[in-house]
């Protein structure tokens, strides 16, 4: 144990918390809005759309997102033809790969909890809001989503921990995200325990600040009269 | 007194005993021809051919393990390994954790970039630094190359790797300019298809211009095993002396071991 080490390390593994942050809010909201389109398709009637939604989040949740990361940014780029598509300058890019591996493996999750979230807003809302003269779009964009959405709230705040904690895989392709910087300083230094620690803190640290914030907008949209989260 | 003499007699087997323990070498095999896993599995490569010679010379069997590198220091401080094999440079700053050998392999790092590089006649390594300055350099994570890159490249991006086959992906996909290995290493990697679009880069960098690139490959050690190192380092001079060195050089690397 070696208390020199952590000052040593704090600066460097500050820095990277930026390149961490980035991925997390980048694949955190590529996530969301794949995501809800995911849970539209997989609550959809006709099977020609529900069934391809089924096999995407089949395909992104059943392999580890390592391999993903791994397919997404070595296999890909062996293709001739990616290389010389206008898809190249994004791809050949290792944020922009990582982004959109965590991403879409990210939106197979939340297409799979929205459309829980979806189709648990009781019967009673659709019928009412009939009633009320408004179409099925016009109910489903104002009566029900707001309602799934407050309901699968806590979900939602799970989903941007782990997908925090999914970035760190970024390091695989070369980025110096607080993983990547960590394992270059342990790389350098051959303290693992002291620099793991440390990087380990700044995830809690993100994750602590993630968790208050869903805490507080859980309060807000909350039904007024009412403590979230508690009976 | 019978006793005795038994206990006597076990006390002097103890030392022959615990020379018999195999030797638990640390080796990263993603590095041929100094060390790679076969189509069979099975770890081949200079370092483990010179391995087996030197164990061969202190008694004692090598047990090699195949473990990424930025993890093997580590994994020799906590005694996970007695010794790490695995064209491993002696460097100052390897030596505030660990102790080496005498070194076993001289240090000669190449770049390598496409034969379509503009201008890429580089004869001197200043030449070498302002030509690749807002280039992107590809080399292994943690390795010697890494820390002479940054300090002697400051315009160019350095990108670091765990494995070298990651790093010829990038060459190949065109996400790095240059690409940052030991001689060796491309004197197997740069054949074939590879070798009709890519070509060395600028003069040899080795550890007289870079003193970060270290004296030459070691085998390290704990710093509490001198005893284990004086063994070594007699065998590393035994296998020298009587030529098998250089016939294992002969044999996977192509060039000759000479220092100088």
């Amino acid at each position: 144990m070696n208390l020199s080490l952590f000052a040593e390390a704090f600066m460097p593994l500050l820095r990277a918390t930026g390149t961490t942050l980035s991925l997390a809010l980048l694949s955190y909201a590529v996530g969301q809005v794949l995501g809800l389109l995911v849970a539209l398709a997989l609550v959809s009637r006709s099977r020609l759309v529900s069934l391809p939604a089924f096999l995407y989040t089949f395909c992104l949740r059943g392999s580890p997102l390592l391999v993903q990361v791994f397919l997404l940014y070595y296999a890909l780029a062996q293709i001739e033809a990616v290389r010389t598509s206008i898809l190249w300058p994004y791809l050949r890019e290792p944020f922009f790969c990582a982004v959109l591996a965590i991403g879409l493996n990210s939106s197979a999750y939340v297409g799979e909890l929205m459309r829980g979230a979806i189709t648990n807003v009781a019967r009673g809302q659709w019928e009412a809001a009939q009633v009320l003269g408004l179409g099925r779009g016009q109910a489903f964009v104002y009566i029900v989503l707001p309602q799934a959405y407050r309901a699968a709230l806590p979900a939602l705040g799970n989903e941007a921990i782990l997908v925090l904690k999914a970035t760190a895989l970024a390091s695989v392709i070369t980025l110096m995200d607080v993983t990547g910087v960590a394992r270059t300083l342990v790389a350098d230094t051959y303290a693992p325990f002291e620099i793991f620690a440390l990087a380990g803190l700044f995830y809690l640290a993100i994750g602590y600040v993630i968790t208050r914030a869903f805490g507080l907008v859980e309060q807000v949209l909350s039904i007024p009269g009412t403590t979230p989260g508690r009976l | 007194m019978k006793s005795i003499a038994r206990l006597a007699l076990c006390l002097s087997l103890f030392p022959a005993v615990a020379q018999a323990q195999p030797l638990r070498i640390g080796t990263s095999a993603d590095a041929p021809p100094w060390e790679s896993v076969d189509a069979n599995g099975k770890l081949v490569g200079f370092d483990i051919d010179l391995g087996n010679e030197i164990c061969a010379r202190i008694k004692r069997e090598c047990q090699f393990t195949n473990q990424a590198f930025d993890g093997l220091l580590p994994a020799l401080l906590v005694k996970k390994f007695d010794a790490l094999m695995t064209s491993m440079a002696i460097t100052e700053k390897r030596k505030e954790s660990v102790n080496f050998t005498r070194p076993y392999a001289p240090i000669v790092i190449r770049l390598v970039a496409a034969k379509t590089f503009p201008d890429r006649n580089i004869e001197t390594v200043p030449a070498l630094v302002s030509r690749l300055a807002g280039k992107v350099i590809g080399c292994q994570r943690g390795s010697t190359q890494e820390a002479m890159l940054k300090a002697h490249f400051p315009k160019a991006t350095i990108r670091t790797y765990a494995r070298i086959d990651e790093i010829i992906a990038d060459l190949k996909a065109g996400r790095i300019d240059v690409a940052s290995l030991n001689g060796a290493n491309w004197q197997r990697q740069l054949v074939g298809e590879l070798a009709e679009k890519y070509d060395y880069l600028g003069p040899k960098l080795s550890g007289d211009t870079f003193k970060e690139l270290g004296e030459g490959y070691g085998i390290a050690l704990r710093k509490e095993d001198v005893e284990l190192q004086k063994q070594l380092d007699g065998a590393i001079e035994a296998v020298f002396a009587d030529g098998t060195a250089d016939k294992l050089a002969e044999k996977w690397l192509g060039f000759s071991l000479s220092f100088k």
